[in-house]
């Protein structure tokens, strides 16, 4: 055992929470040196600590691609101490008001802005976040019984939990994707899989294809293929505005995504952009008033258009965006498209889809049918699974229940005209 | 004494300083025999600068190189230009003067070598491949082993310039051609390409795969070359392949040399670009065999088209981003077979406007030239003019293009001519069979000709008839009538046309007039006059 995992906990002033907290254990695995102790001594419940003198936290290393160390221990994102994974205090979690569908995957999102430095506020598209900065984005199930011994066995829940850290008792790793402005402001896509050992992951910039098998509460479980993306597939969703190539663009940090209360932990529940801005790490930021809110997926007391025009954005849109890789379709899932009135068939009312869309079934003519979900394509494709027919094409091969639901509800009571049969 | 090319040099110029010096005294002195000196270049690599050649004379007389292998190598003077991989042979020549003999020529040959990966059957599966794509650089060659080989899911590429990507061969045998199978992929699409300046696809097969085969966007200088992409059992009952080669909203674009097979949709489309060339491609088993839509300057010459639902479409369709329409197309020299497929139950979109047994169809075009077609067995018709409106194509008036236009559902500027038509207009199907569209119609054309009595049968071309009033004139407040004036015109004129046993009437054209025969009038048969033109539109050049 690593000499440094017992030494005394290092309190310091935690960025991300504008409150003391203590660290355990030292960063990440590289400190703790993985000595693969079965009997680590459980970090001791800390009381606040007094910091005399002040320790210097161990700030995150942020590489460019072309220097991406093997291990993603050598970013100082996270450490891991006893069974809980905590984010390196200079990162801020976040959350998304409706997220990327990922067969049910759970996720810890981050953000790190390098010290002196703010992201440019802007109400619309993604936030500027400066050189240096990261998205730290760890992708993880909670544990379940399966049936199989060569498929890992995931629950399917809806994730709630919100926070800094993740109970590595009953959770598993899977993944987590890095995001970085390099110097040259370009952002690069990296993906690390977590080793089997649950103590580090490992860069994979090939992707990776995992057998799992998802438990739902009740009813029978499903067996499918995990795929981490390789760099280019990252790069189909991310170039969002150019194709599927060229210059990467973050998805999530919009304004319209963040503009929600997190609970970052340690008694500390507040609006995501104010906390940024409490942080001093937003510019240009003048408060929540008029700062533009995404619905969430499931918050049913919201209009049906503003929680589909909300998912279709976050699940659909950067491919599905007018210079997206999806452009040639016609098909325009934009948050500021959809429920446009003048030009409703590019959204998909009684659009006849360019090409064959690979639903397999007679009946289904066009992509949305106002009133009627079930001779949707859109529908069709959202709800089920297949080579020829899944939609997202990348990212998901599992159906997306609540979201199927939602989706079917808000087609249902479009007011447009139904289309010719 | 061992004379070196040096001494000798030297000495051969004291002998001709003392010719000279005697004064051209009856050229009675023989010529002195001369060599060459020539290094061969080290091995080479394509894409890396190329030496400076270098040859020397023991005359001093300056050496002239060529090229043994121009496939392989150029020379301009002593500059070497590399052109493929292989081993390039230069030889030097002096062809001696008065004084001089002719050299013995010296050859020296050496190796070029691909720049890039030649991939092992190893990393024949899409993680590892996707990884060596990745890092592959501009000017690179990925040579691809032969096999058959798994893929789970997409291969792709983006954001490169002179990418190659070459196989053994496309043809169906593991042990010499390069098969890429999509067969269990878990998601959609084959190859999967975006923002590629100047990319090669050659000699290799893309099987099985949902989706697209073969799909290149946002690119230009595009070349398909000796590819396959095919559904490989039962198409017409079990594909879920879209389009098999279909390169979008790109420019400069070549597709030839290919096979495609058992697409939903189309199995050569070509949408939304400019400058295009699709030839001498085996096409078959598709809905749509050709298909160039919304796009521009494009010449579709040379290709097997057969055993499609419709052989070669040119559309503009609603929707598209870049361009609504499409112009500045032509059709020429292909062999058109027996496109009589009936679409597969689960084909869907806008493809299905096309009634199964159409030769080549063309809609809502802007100058189109359909000639020197053989145009065989076809039970709807050999070719087909159409509107948007005809077609029942729905679209948002207000929707613009990047360009700012709004769709143009109207036929202008088509010349048919020249072609061979056979076999045609038997059993007319899509919406000319459809009960509720024009299939009475259909049914009283043919009784009306069976009064004659003369074959029952549509003509080898057929134009709905329908003039957009406010690019036309005279045209009926119900639709009907009209003219367009000049390279407007929808015109058919001086194919050769084997009539259906027993005709004497004209089987060339019919002009629907389509408006005149909603309103339960007549369509303009036989030898419709306002079919009976020439047109001179101009050239379609520019492509590659």
């Amino acid at each position: 055992m690593n000499k440094t995992c017992l030494t005394s906990p290092r309190p310091w002033v935690a960025r991300a929470l504008l409150t003391s907290t203590a660290l355990a254990c030292a960063l990440w695995l590289a400190a703790c040196g993985g000595g693969g102790g079965s009997s680590a001594p459980a970090a001791a419940p800390s009381p606040i600590q007094t910091p005399t003198p002040t320790p210097t936290p161990v700030a995150p290393t942020i590489y460019d691609a072309s220097a991406a160390p093997s291990k993603l221990s050598a970013w100082n994102l996270a450490s891991i101490s006893g069974s809980t994974l905590t984010l390196n205090a200079a990162l801020v979690p976040y959350d998304l008001n409706t997220a990327l569908f990922s067969d049910y995957a759970f996720k810890l999102r981050a953000i790190y802005v390098p010290p002196g430095k703010a992201i440019a506020y802007t109400d619309t598209g993604t936030l500027d976040l400066p050189v240096g900065s990261a998205l730290v984005k760890t992708f993880y199930y909670p544990k379940a019984t399966g049936t199989d011994a060569s498929a890992v066995p995931v629950a399917q829940k809806t994730q709630t939990a919100q926070g800094s850290s993740i109970d590595l008792t009953g959770h598993r790793l899977v993944e987590t994707r890095i995001l970085v402005r390099q110097a040259d402001g370009s952002w690069a896509g990296l993906p690390y899989v977590w080793d089997d050992d649950q103590k580090d992951a490992t860069l994979t910039p090939a992707g990776k294809y995992i057998s799992m098998e998802l438990v739902p509460d009740s009813g029978p479980s499903q067996k499918f293929i995990y795929a981490v993306p390789n760099a280019q597939t990252c790069q189909q969703c991310h170039a969002s505005s150019s194709n599927g190539s060229g210059s990467t663009l973050p998805i999530g940090p919009k304004a319209r995504n963040l503009n929600k209360t997190y609970d970052f932990g340690g008694g500390v529940v507040k609006n995501q952009l104010v906390n940024l801005d409490d942080l001093k790490l937003l510019s240009g930021f003048t408060g929540l008033a008029g700062a533009p809110v995404n619905a969430s997926l499931l918050d049913t007391t919201q209009p049906l258009e503003m929680r589909a025009r909300a998912y279709l954005d976050v699940n659909c849109a950067h491919c599905h965006n007018a210079r997206g890789y999806a452009s040639q379709s016609g098909l325009l899932l934009t948050y500021d498209n959809i429920g446009s009135a003048s030009a409703t068939d590019t959204w998909g009312v009684c659009k006849l889809p360019l090409a064959y869309v690979g639903t397999g079934q007679p009946g289904y003519k066009y992509d949305i049918n106002p009133g009627s979900p079930d001779t949707s394509i859109l529908l069709y494709r959202l709800s089920h699974v297949g080579s020829g027919q899944t939609m997202p094409v990348v990212g998901r091969q599992t159906n997306h229940a609540e979201a199927i639901a939602m989706v079917g509800d808000w087609i249902r009571q479009l007011t447009q005209a139904s289309c010719a049969p | 004494m061992r004379l070196t090319h040096r001494s000798l040099f030297a000495l051969s110029t004291l002998f001709a300083a003392a010719l000279a010096g005697c004064g051209g005294g009856g050229g009675a002195a023989a010529p002195q025999s001369q060599s060459i000196s020539f290094a061969a270049p080290a091995t080479q690599t394509m894409g890396a600068p190329a030496p400076t050649l270098s040859a020397t004379s023991s005359s001093g007389l300056a050496v002239t190189l060529n090229s043994k292998t121009p496939a392989v190598c150029t020379v301009s003077g002593t500059t070497l230009t590399l052109v493929s991989a292989g081993t390039c042979t230069i030889e030097a020549s002096q062809t001696g003067n008065a004084s001089w003999l002719a050299a013995a020529p010296v050859a020296v040959s050496f190796t070029v070598n691909i720049a890039g990966t030649v991939v092992t059957p190893a990393k024949m599966n899409d993680l590892d491949l996707n990884a060596i794509l990745l890092a592959a650089k501009d000017g690179d060659t990925i040579t691809l082993p032969a096999g058959k080989y798994a893929m789970l899911g997409p291969l792709q590429i983006s954001g490169k310039k002179n990418i190659t990507l070459v196989g053994t061969g496309n043809g169906r045998d593991p042990t010499k051609d390069t098969i890429l199978s999509f067969k269990g992929a878990l998601t959609q699409n084959g190859l999967s390409t975006s923002s590629l300046d100047t990319v090669t696809f050659r000699k290799f097969a893309i099987e099985d795969a949902s989706g697209n085969a073969l799909f290149v966007t946002n690119s230009q200088n595009v070349v398909m070359d000796t590819v396959r992409a095919e559904w490989t059992t039962d198409p017409e009952q079990t594909s879920t392949m879209a389009y098999g080669l279909y390169p979008v909203k790109s420019d400069n674009i070549l597709v030839t040399n290919s096979i495609v097979a058992g697409s939903r949709d189309a199995g050569v489309y070509v949408g939304q670009s400019t400058n295009i060339r699709v030839t001498n491609n085996d096409v078959y088993f598709n809905v749509a065999g050709v298909e160039i839509e919304n796009s521009r300057n494009a010449v579709v010459e040379g290709n097997n088209v057969h055993q499609n639902t419709g052989g070669i479409l040119v559309f503009a369709l609603p929707g598209p981003t870049r361009f609504l329409d499409t112009r500045d197309v032509v059709v020429r020299n292909n062999t058109i077979v027996d496109n009589n497929l009936p679409p597969a139950a689960n084909a869907q979109g806008l493809v299905l406007t096309i009634p199964p047994g159409t030769g080549a169809m063309v809609l809502a075009s802007q100058n189109v030239e359909v000639y020197g077609n053989t145009i065989t067995n076809h039970k709807t018709t050999g070719v087909l003019i159409t509107s948007a409106i005809a077609a029942q194509i729905q679209f948002n008036p207000a929707t613009k293009d990047e360009q700012g236009k709004v769709y143009d559902p109207y036929e202008r500027g088509v010349y048919v001519h020249g072609n061979h038509v056979s076999d045609f207009g038997g059993t007319p199907g899509g919406a000319f069979a459809d009960a509720s569209g024009l299939g009475p119609f259909t049914q009283g054309f043919f009784a009306y000709l069976g009064s004659l009595p003369q074959p029952q049968n549509f003509p080898a071309v057929l134009w709905d008839g329908l003039v957009d009033p406010a690019t036309g004139s005279g045209v009926n407040p119900d639709g009907s009538g009209g003219t367009y004036a000049g390279n407007l015109q929808i015109c058919s004129k001086g194919n050769d046309i084997t009539p259906p046993s027993g005709a004497v009437i004209s089987y060339e054209n019919m002009d629907l007039d389509l408006a005149a025969v909603m309103a339960g009038g007549n369509p303009r048969f036989p030898s419709p006059a306002r079919m009976d033109c020439t047109l001179s539109l101009p050239a379609v050049t520019g492509q590659p």
